[in-house]
């Protein structure tokens, strides 16, 4: 080591918590700004990823961007679903593989989201444990998911009760675990997905109850409720959970072409199939949209770039600020060591010993504050997994 | 080295006289003490010895080399190879361990670096001034005795053929003052070199082989 690196080194070592100080502040500098640059590229891979991997999506006519969020995303919920009907009108068209999505409930947070078996098939989802449901109260969870209940194949999982106080809405419903997701690092990991049915019950549109007879408790049963008709009051306990041996105790009031899905998710089977489906949706009706979600993704990212570089313009002035904080400390450490620089002069050192030892001291800080920095976003960009989770999920 | 010394001026950028010496020899290896009220021109004296200050007038040749004449880069060699410079407040530097202080000459100076040979004369004059064992300790665990032995280690340690003494015993008690007064002096017969020394120490100036008093430069009408 040369003797101004050594005197430097000897610098900053003994002043360590003003070289910390130093170090920290550069370091945020470096760091933020790598950091968001690294978490947004990352975001929008996975953002378009999972846009790219879902054609269109038809669901009833609103925010474009929310359909898209709750469709594919399994973010949040839209307020007008649409019916079987359409679903039913789908099919019809011939034009598409289609996925029915319901976005049923949540439990823990997570969300329910009732489907068919197709939805498996065109997301290449396959079980690491046990099996895809099967039947009625059979549920399968993505990975996360599974890690953050806890939970594995052949247990239970409960939804949530959403509304506390309607004694008409929705009771907590126990499903059984048919197994677990592979990981995608896609939303559905995320996810409890199950069949289209078991959404319904989840979300109270079906329910099941002892069979009604003669032998019912009376105190079970409507008064006056005469002729055959036998009808219970709301007294009557409901089952709890989805098993096996009570499958024939569920059902559903109501015709089945009225029930409602979230959205549908549709893979045309080529590009004219595309484009005669969307002409015959905007030709059917007013109330329902199809939409291609890299659209609605794309205009989302562009958005949180126009966010991310007024962030950066708020940084740069921050950062301008810090660096003149900065030059003020070294100017006032420099003035403190003019004692230091005239023995140094008078010792034999050359006029530029001071820039060479204070521009050596600066050039040992700036050295740890970017190892930090890249360690810092080396880190963040090997748990991009995770973070892709919590922005599919918070962000 | 012989200092030869002719018709010596310096002006402050002030304007004011900083320092007059009209002649003046100091023969290689003589002890020079000089002294004089504040202000009188005494620590000028040194900086313009060391090649630090130019001179207005006159010239100031230490062994031949016209130090008056020297190019910047020039003198901070002459500096860095020729003179050894103790100081009133020691100058030692707070994040340095003893040794380090030491050494320092051989890490500011071009074209130096600390060497085996560099330890090893580092340790031996830290013994030969009774601070061997303080070696390892920063300026903050010594007492004022041992800081100023440290920093005469320091001016001695590249050898040195003029050595420079600016008050360095202002800040001792007596019996520490001729105790580095025995220390600078034996360090001097080592080297064979050339002290010039500040200083408002009365006591000390018989130890010296002459003494030059600024007020009789300023009363002769310089």
């Amino acid at each position: 080591m040369n003797g101004i690196a050594y005197l430097a080194w000897r610098h900053t070592h003994f002043h360590w918590l003003r070289s910390l100080t130093l170090v920290l502040v550069m370091a945020t500098l470096i760091t933020i700004p790598l950091l968001a640059e690294v978490l947004t590229r990352a975001a929008e891979t996975r953002m378009m990823s999972r846009a790219e991997a879902t054609p269109l999506i038809y669901g009833s006519a609103g925010a474009p961007l929310d359909l898209t969020l709750t469709a594919a995303y399994f973010r949040g919920d839209i307020e007008t679903p649409i019916s079987m009907e359409d679903y039913d009108w789908l099919i019809a068209s011939r034009l598409a593989d289609l996925a029915p999505v319901h976005v049923a409930g949540t439990s823990r947070s997570i969300p329910i989201i009732g489907t068919d078996f197709e939805y498996f098939r065109l997301r290449g989802l396959t079980a690491a444990a046990g099996r895809l449901p099967v039947s009625l109260g059979e549920v399968v969870l993505g990975a996360e998911a599974a890690q953050s209940l806890g939970v594995a194949a052949g247990e239970l999982v409960t939804s949530d009760v959403n509304q506390v106080f309607d004694l008409a809405g929705a009771y907590p419903v126990g499903m059984l675990i048919s197994g677990i997701l592979e990981p995608t690092g896609t939303p559905d990991d995320g996810a409890i997905l199950t069949d289209l049915k078991t959404g319904w019950i989840v979300s109270g549109l079906g329910h099941g109850h002892e069979e009604l007879t003669r032998q019912t408790k009376a105190a079970l049963l409507l008064k006056g409720a005469g002729g055959d008709a036998i009808t219970a009051n709301a007294s009557l306990p409901t089952l709890e959970t989805i098993s096996a041996d009570q499958l024939a105790d569920f059902h559903f009031h109501g015709p089945s072409e009225t029930f409602p899905l979230s959205a549908v998710l549709v893979f045309p089977f080529d590009e004219k199939s595309s484009a005669l489906l969307r002409g015959r949706v905007e030709a059917r009706d007013t109330a329902v949209q199809i939409l291609r979600p890299t659209d609605q993704i794309r205009g989302l990212m562009e958005n949180v770039f126009q966010v991310k570089s007024v962030l950066q313009g708020v940084m740069l002035a921050v950062s301008l600020a810090a660096l003149l904080a900065m030059a003020l400390v070294v100017w006032l450490s420099v003035q403190m060591r003019r004692r230091e620089f005239d023995v140094a002069l008078r010792l034999g050192a050359g006029p530029g010993l001071p820039a060479a030892l204070v521009a050596s001291e600066l050039l040992l800080l700036l050295t740890a504050a970017v190892i930090i920095s890249l360690a810092v976003t080396w880190s963040a960009a090997l748990m991009e997994d995770q973070i892709a989770q919590l922005w599919f999920r918070n962000g | 080295m012989t200092i030869e010394i002719q018709d010596l001026a310096y002006t402050h950028p002030g304007g004011t006289t900083g320092l007059h010496v009209p002649q003046l020899t100091v023969q290689a290896g003589e002890t020079l003490a000089v002294i004089g009220p504040s202000g009188s021109g005494k620590t000028t004296f040194l900086n313009v010895l060391s090649g630090l200050l130019r001179p207005d007038n006159g010239s100031i040749r230490v062994n031949g080399i016209a130090v008056d004449a020297l190019s910047r880069r020039a003198a901070q060699v002459y500096r860095a190879d020729s003179v050894g410079y103790v100081f009133q407040d020691f100058g030692l530097l707070d994040y340095l361990t003893a040794r380090d202080n030491i050494l320092h000459p051989f890490r500011i100076a071009r074209g130096r670096r600390v060497t085996p040979h560099a330890r090893n004369r580092a340790n031996e004059l830290a013994k030969a001034l009774g601070i061997a064992d303080r070696l390892t300790h920063r300026p903050a665990q010594l007492s004022h005795g041992e800081k100023q032995r440290v920093a005469i280690c320091r001016a001695v340690v590249t050898d040195p053929k003029v050595l420079l003494a600016d008050e360095p015993t202002g800040n001792l008690d007596p019996d520490t003052a001729a105790l580095i007064m025995d220390h600078l002096l034996t360090a001097r017969d080592r080297l064979g070199a050339t002290l010039v020394m500040v200083t408002h120490d009365h006591s000390l100036l018989d130890r010296f082989d002459r003494v030059l008093d600024f007020r009789d430069l300023w009363r002769s009408g310089a």
